[in-house]
Protein backbone atom coordinates (compact mmCIF):
# COMPACT_ATOMS: atom_id res chain seq x y z
CA UNK A 1 0.00 0.00 0.00
CA UNK A 2 1.29 3.43 -0.89
CA UNK A 3 2.15 5.73 1.98
CA UNK A 4 1.03 9.30 2.23
CA UNK A 5 4.55 10.52 2.96
CA UNK A 6 4.95 11.86 -0.56
CA UNK A 7 1.76 13.80 -0.21
CA UNK A 8 2.04 17.35 -1.53
CA UNK A 9 3.17 19.83 1.06
CA UNK A 10 1.46 23.16 1.49
CA UNK A 11 2.49 25.65 -1.17
CA UNK A 12 5.17 28.02 0.19
CA UNK A 13 4.21 31.67 0.20
CA UNK A 14 6.11 33.85 -2.25
CA UNK A 15 5.74 37.12 -0.35
CA UNK A 16 7.47 39.22 -3.02
CA UNK A 17 5.17 38.02 -5.79
CA UNK A 18 2.14 38.34 -3.51
CA UNK A 19 3.14 41.90 -2.52
CA UNK A 20 3.65 42.91 -6.17
CA UNK A 21 0.25 41.50 -7.23
CA UNK A 22 -1.52 43.10 -4.27
CA UNK A 23 0.31 46.38 -4.78
CA UNK A 24 -0.57 46.56 -8.49
CA UNK A 25 -4.22 45.78 -7.68
CA UNK A 26 -4.35 48.38 -4.91
CA UNK A 27 -2.71 51.13 -6.97
CA UNK A 28 -4.88 50.41 -10.04
CA UNK A 29 -8.00 50.30 -7.88
CA UNK A 30 -7.13 53.54 -6.10
CA UNK A 31 -6.37 55.34 -9.37
CA UNK A 32 -9.62 54.14 -10.96
CA UNK A 33 -11.63 55.14 -7.88
CA UNK A 34 -9.99 58.58 -7.74
CA UNK A 35 -10.63 59.11 -11.46
CA UNK A 36 -14.29 58.12 -11.12
CA UNK A 37 -14.79 60.33 -8.07
CA UNK A 38 -13.18 63.26 -9.90
CA UNK A 39 -15.64 62.74 -12.75
CA UNK A 40 -18.61 62.51 -10.37
CA UNK A 41 -17.47 65.52 -8.34
CA UNK A 42 -17.14 67.58 -11.53
CA UNK A 43 -20.93 67.48 -11.79
CA UNK A 44 -20.80 66.28 -15.41
CA UNK A 45 -22.98 63.31 -14.49
CA UNK A 46 -25.47 65.28 -12.40
CA UNK A 47 -25.74 65.68 -8.63
CA UNK A 48 -25.17 62.13 -7.46
CA UNK A 49 -25.77 61.08 -3.84
CA UNK A 50 -23.71 58.62 -1.83
CA UNK A 51 -25.76 55.59 -2.94
CA UNK A 52 -25.10 56.40 -6.58
CA UNK A 53 -21.40 57.03 -5.94
CA UNK A 54 -21.00 53.66 -4.21
CA UNK A 55 -22.92 51.87 -6.99
CA UNK A 56 -20.59 53.46 -9.55
CA UNK A 57 -17.52 52.45 -7.52
CA UNK A 58 -18.70 48.83 -7.33
CA UNK A 59 -19.36 49.03 -11.08
CA UNK A 60 -15.77 50.18 -11.50
CA UNK A 61 -14.59 47.19 -9.45
CA UNK A 62 -16.49 44.84 -11.76
CA UNK A 63 -15.14 46.63 -14.82
CA UNK A 64 -11.57 46.35 -13.54
CA UNK A 65 -12.08 42.66 -12.80
CA UNK A 66 -13.34 42.12 -16.34
CA UNK A 67 -10.45 44.20 -17.66
CA UNK A 68 -7.75 42.24 -15.85
CA UNK A 69 -9.22 38.87 -16.90
CA UNK A 70 -9.66 40.19 -20.45
CA UNK A 71 -6.01 41.27 -20.41
CA UNK A 72 -5.10 37.75 -19.32
CA UNK A 73 -7.00 36.33 -22.29
CA UNK A 74 -5.25 38.62 -24.74
CA UNK A 75 -1.84 38.19 -23.13
CA UNK A 76 -1.75 34.98 -21.07
CA UNK A 77 1.96 35.28 -20.21
CA UNK A 78 1.61 38.74 -18.65
CA UNK A 79 -1.90 38.02 -17.33
CA UNK A 80 -0.78 34.92 -15.44
CA UNK A 81 1.44 37.18 -13.29
CA UNK A 82 -1.59 39.19 -12.21
CA UNK A 83 -4.30 36.55 -11.95
CA UNK A 84 -4.92 33.65 -9.56
CA UNK A 85 -3.66 30.94 -11.92
CA UNK A 86 -0.77 28.50 -11.97
CA UNK A 87 0.67 29.62 -15.30
CA UNK A 88 -0.16 31.05 -18.72
CA UNK A 89 -1.29 27.64 -20.01
CA UNK A 90 -4.03 27.55 -17.39
CA UNK A 91 -5.37 30.82 -18.78
CA UNK A 92 -5.24 29.39 -22.31
CA UNK A 93 -7.08 26.26 -21.17
CA UNK A 94 -9.75 28.34 -19.46
CA UNK A 95 -10.12 30.77 -22.37
CA UNK A 96 -13.51 29.44 -23.61
CA UNK A 97 -15.03 29.90 -20.15
CA UNK A 98 -13.25 33.17 -19.33
CA UNK A 99 -14.43 34.84 -22.53
CA UNK A 100 -18.02 34.53 -21.34
CA UNK A 101 -17.02 35.45 -17.81
CA UNK A 102 -15.45 38.72 -18.99
CA UNK A 103 -18.58 39.57 -20.95
CA UNK A 104 -20.87 38.77 -18.00
CA UNK A 105 -18.73 40.71 -15.52
CA UNK A 106 -18.57 43.73 -17.85
CA UNK A 107 -22.37 43.56 -18.26
CA UNK A 108 -22.86 43.79 -14.50
CA UNK A 109 -20.40 46.71 -14.39
CA UNK A 110 -22.39 48.61 -17.01
CA UNK A 111 -25.68 47.79 -15.26
CA UNK A 112 -24.32 49.42 -12.10
CA UNK A 113 -23.04 52.45 -14.02
CA UNK A 114 -26.41 52.91 -15.75
CA UNK A 115 -28.27 52.57 -12.43
CA UNK A 116 -25.90 55.07 -10.80
CA UNK A 117 -26.17 57.61 -13.60
CA UNK A 118 -29.90 57.21 -14.31
CA UNK A 119 -32.60 59.85 -13.88
CA UNK A 120 -33.79 61.71 -11.92
CA UNK A 121 -30.37 62.70 -10.57
CA UNK A 122 -28.30 61.38 -13.48
CA UNK A 123 -28.26 62.10 -17.22
CA UNK A 124 -29.67 58.74 -18.44
CA UNK A 125 -33.44 58.80 -18.87
CA UNK A 126 -35.42 56.23 -16.89
CA UNK A 127 -36.94 54.41 -19.94
CA UNK A 128 -33.51 54.18 -21.59
CA UNK A 129 -31.95 52.97 -18.35
CA UNK A 130 -34.66 50.32 -17.90
CA UNK A 131 -34.29 49.06 -21.47
CA UNK A 132 -30.49 48.91 -21.30
CA UNK A 133 -30.41 47.25 -17.89
CA UNK A 134 -32.95 44.65 -19.05
CA UNK A 135 -30.86 43.82 -22.12
CA UNK A 136 -27.65 43.68 -20.10
CA UNK A 137 -29.26 41.54 -17.41
CA UNK A 138 -30.40 39.05 -20.06
CA UNK A 139 -26.90 39.14 -21.54
CA UNK A 140 -25.38 38.43 -18.10
CA UNK A 141 -27.77 35.47 -17.68
CA UNK A 142 -26.85 34.17 -21.13
CA UNK A 143 -23.11 34.45 -20.48
CA UNK A 144 -23.58 32.58 -17.19
CA UNK A 145 -25.36 29.82 -19.08
CA UNK A 146 -22.58 29.64 -21.69
CA UNK A 147 -19.90 29.64 -19.00
CA UNK A 148 -21.50 26.63 -17.40
CA UNK A 149 -20.83 24.55 -20.50
CA UNK A 150 -17.10 25.19 -20.04
CA UNK A 151 -16.84 24.72 -16.27
CA UNK A 152 -16.00 21.53 -14.46
CA UNK A 153 -17.19 20.33 -11.07
CA UNK A 154 -14.66 22.30 -8.99
CA UNK A 155 -15.66 25.59 -10.61
CA UNK A 156 -19.35 24.73 -10.21
CA UNK A 157 -18.80 23.86 -6.53
CA UNK A 158 -16.98 27.15 -5.88
CA UNK A 159 -19.67 29.07 -7.75
CA UNK A 160 -22.46 27.37 -5.82
CA UNK A 161 -20.77 27.93 -2.45
CA UNK A 162 -19.94 31.53 -3.39
CA UNK A 163 -23.56 32.20 -4.26
CA UNK A 164 -24.66 30.63 -1.00
CA UNK A 165 -22.16 32.73 0.97
CA UNK A 166 -23.37 35.85 -0.87
CA UNK A 167 -26.93 35.08 0.16
CA UNK A 168 -26.00 34.83 3.85
CA UNK A 169 -23.88 38.00 3.62
CA UNK A 170 -26.86 39.80 2.08
CA UNK A 171 -29.10 38.56 4.88
CA UNK A 172 -26.65 39.79 7.50
CA UNK A 173 -25.65 43.11 5.88
CA UNK A 174 -28.91 44.03 4.12
CA UNK A 175 -31.18 42.45 6.70
CA UNK A 176 -29.23 43.98 9.58
CA UNK A 177 -29.30 47.40 7.96
CA UNK A 178 -33.05 47.13 7.27
CA UNK A 179 -33.73 46.05 10.85
CA UNK A 180 -31.70 48.91 12.32
CA UNK A 181 -33.55 51.33 10.03
CA UNK A 182 -36.88 49.79 11.03
CA UNK A 183 -35.99 50.37 14.68
CA UNK A 184 -35.09 53.97 13.93
CA UNK A 185 -31.36 53.73 14.60
CA UNK A 186 -30.33 54.86 11.11
CA UNK A 187 -31.64 55.69 7.64
CA UNK A 188 -32.80 52.67 5.63
CA UNK A 189 -31.10 51.40 2.48
CA UNK A 190 -32.11 53.09 -0.77
CA UNK A 191 -33.40 50.82 -3.57
CA UNK A 192 -30.07 51.30 -5.38
CA UNK A 193 -28.22 50.22 -2.23
CA UNK A 194 -29.86 46.79 -2.54
CA UNK A 195 -28.65 46.46 -6.12
CA UNK A 196 -25.16 47.46 -5.03
CA UNK A 197 -25.27 45.01 -2.13
CA UNK A 198 -26.31 42.12 -4.40
CA UNK A 199 -23.41 42.85 -6.75
CA UNK A 200 -20.72 43.58 -4.16
CA UNK A 201 -21.65 40.77 -1.78
CA UNK A 202 -21.64 38.29 -4.68
CA UNK A 203 -18.03 39.24 -5.35
CA UNK A 204 -17.22 39.08 -1.64
CA UNK A 205 -18.97 35.70 -1.23
CA UNK A 206 -16.95 34.13 -4.05
CA UNK A 207 -13.76 35.69 -2.68
CA UNK A 208 -14.44 34.32 0.83
CA UNK A 209 -15.09 30.80 -0.51
CA UNK A 210 -11.97 30.90 -2.68
CA UNK A 211 -9.89 31.82 0.38
CA UNK A 212 -11.70 29.31 2.58
CA UNK A 213 -10.96 26.50 0.13
CA UNK A 214 -7.30 27.55 -0.04
CA UNK A 215 -7.60 28.23 -3.76
CA UNK A 216 -5.88 31.62 -3.63
CA UNK A 217 -2.38 31.10 -4.96
CA UNK A 218 0.27 32.47 -2.60
CA UNK A 219 2.90 33.07 -5.24
CA UNK B 1 -17.07 19.09 -1.19
CA UNK B 2 -16.11 17.93 2.28
CA UNK B 3 -17.41 14.68 3.68
CA UNK B 4 -20.30 15.20 6.07
CA UNK B 5 -19.19 14.74 9.65
CA UNK B 6 -15.49 14.96 8.84
CA UNK B 7 -13.12 17.88 9.43
CA UNK B 8 -12.34 18.51 5.78
CA UNK B 9 -11.31 16.84 2.55
CA UNK B 10 -10.09 13.22 2.68
CA UNK B 11 -6.44 12.44 1.94
CA UNK B 12 -5.63 10.90 -1.40
CA UNK B 13 -2.83 9.29 -3.39
CA UNK B 14 -3.72 10.85 -6.72
CA UNK B 15 -0.32 12.48 -7.18
CA UNK B 16 1.45 9.20 -6.48
CA UNK B 17 -0.55 7.28 -9.07
CA UNK B 18 -0.35 10.11 -11.60
CA UNK B 19 3.42 10.32 -11.31
CA UNK B 20 3.68 6.54 -11.46
CA UNK B 21 1.78 6.69 -14.76
CA UNK B 22 4.18 9.40 -15.96
CA UNK B 23 1.42 11.92 -16.58
CA UNK B 24 1.43 15.63 -15.93
CA UNK B 25 -1.52 17.25 -14.17
CA UNK B 26 -2.62 18.58 -17.57
CA UNK B 27 -2.52 15.11 -19.12
CA UNK B 28 -4.57 13.61 -16.29
CA UNK B 29 -7.03 16.51 -16.49
CA UNK B 30 -7.42 15.93 -20.22
CA UNK B 31 -8.03 12.21 -19.74
CA UNK B 32 -10.65 12.88 -17.06
CA UNK B 33 -12.30 15.81 -18.83
CA UNK B 34 -11.72 18.28 -16.00
CA UNK B 35 -9.52 21.36 -15.53
CA UNK B 36 -5.91 21.23 -14.38
CA UNK B 37 -7.04 23.39 -11.47
CA UNK B 38 -9.30 20.56 -10.31
CA UNK B 39 -6.50 17.98 -10.41
CA UNK B 40 -4.24 20.36 -8.49
CA UNK B 41 -6.96 21.05 -5.91
CA UNK B 42 -7.58 17.32 -5.38
CA UNK B 43 -3.87 16.52 -5.07
CA UNK B 44 -3.36 19.26 -2.51
CA UNK B 45 -6.41 18.18 -0.47
CA UNK B 46 -8.33 21.35 -1.24
CA UNK B 47 -11.17 19.60 -2.98
CA UNK B 48 -12.84 16.19 -2.72
CA UNK B 49 -14.01 15.10 -6.18
CA UNK B 50 -17.55 13.95 -6.81
CA UNK B 51 -18.25 10.23 -6.64
CA UNK B 52 -18.41 9.87 -10.46
CA UNK B 53 -15.03 11.60 -10.83
CA UNK B 54 -13.49 9.52 -8.01
CA UNK B 55 -14.73 6.35 -9.74
CA UNK B 56 -13.25 7.50 -13.05
CA UNK B 57 -9.92 8.27 -11.38
CA UNK B 58 -9.82 4.83 -9.78
CA UNK B 59 -10.74 3.20 -13.06
CA UNK B 60 -8.06 5.12 -14.92
CA UNK B 61 -5.37 3.89 -12.54
CA UNK B 62 -6.94 0.41 -12.24
CA UNK B 63 -7.22 0.65 -8.45
CA UNK B 64 -10.10 0.67 -6.00
CA UNK B 65 -11.46 3.99 -4.73
CA UNK B 66 -10.26 3.30 -1.13
CA UNK B 67 -6.73 2.82 -2.53
CA UNK B 68 -6.92 6.30 -3.99
CA UNK B 69 -8.81 8.15 -1.28
CA UNK B 70 -8.11 7.61 2.40
CA UNK B 71 -10.57 8.53 5.11
CA UNK B 72 -9.53 7.79 8.68
CA UNK B 73 -13.11 7.94 9.93
CA UNK B 74 -14.11 5.05 12.18
CA UNK B 75 -17.70 4.14 13.04
CA UNK B 76 -18.59 4.87 16.65
CA UNK B 77 -19.87 2.12 18.93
Amino acid sequence: MTSLEDHPAAEPTNWRSLAIKTGIGAVAGALAAIGLMELIDSGALGALDTSREIAALVGMLYLMTAGVVGFGLVSPDAGSRLLNVEDADELREMRPMLRWSVLGTASIAVILFIAAFAAPAGPIGAPVALALVTILFLLACYTGHRQRAHTDELMRAVSLEGTSAAFYLTVVVGGGWALLAHLGYLAGPEPLDWLTMFASLMLLGCFVITIQRGLIRRS
Amino acid sequence: MGVAGSNGPVKNRLKHYREEAGWSQGELARRLGVSRQTINAVETDKYDPSLPLALRMARLFAVNVPDLFIDDWEPSE
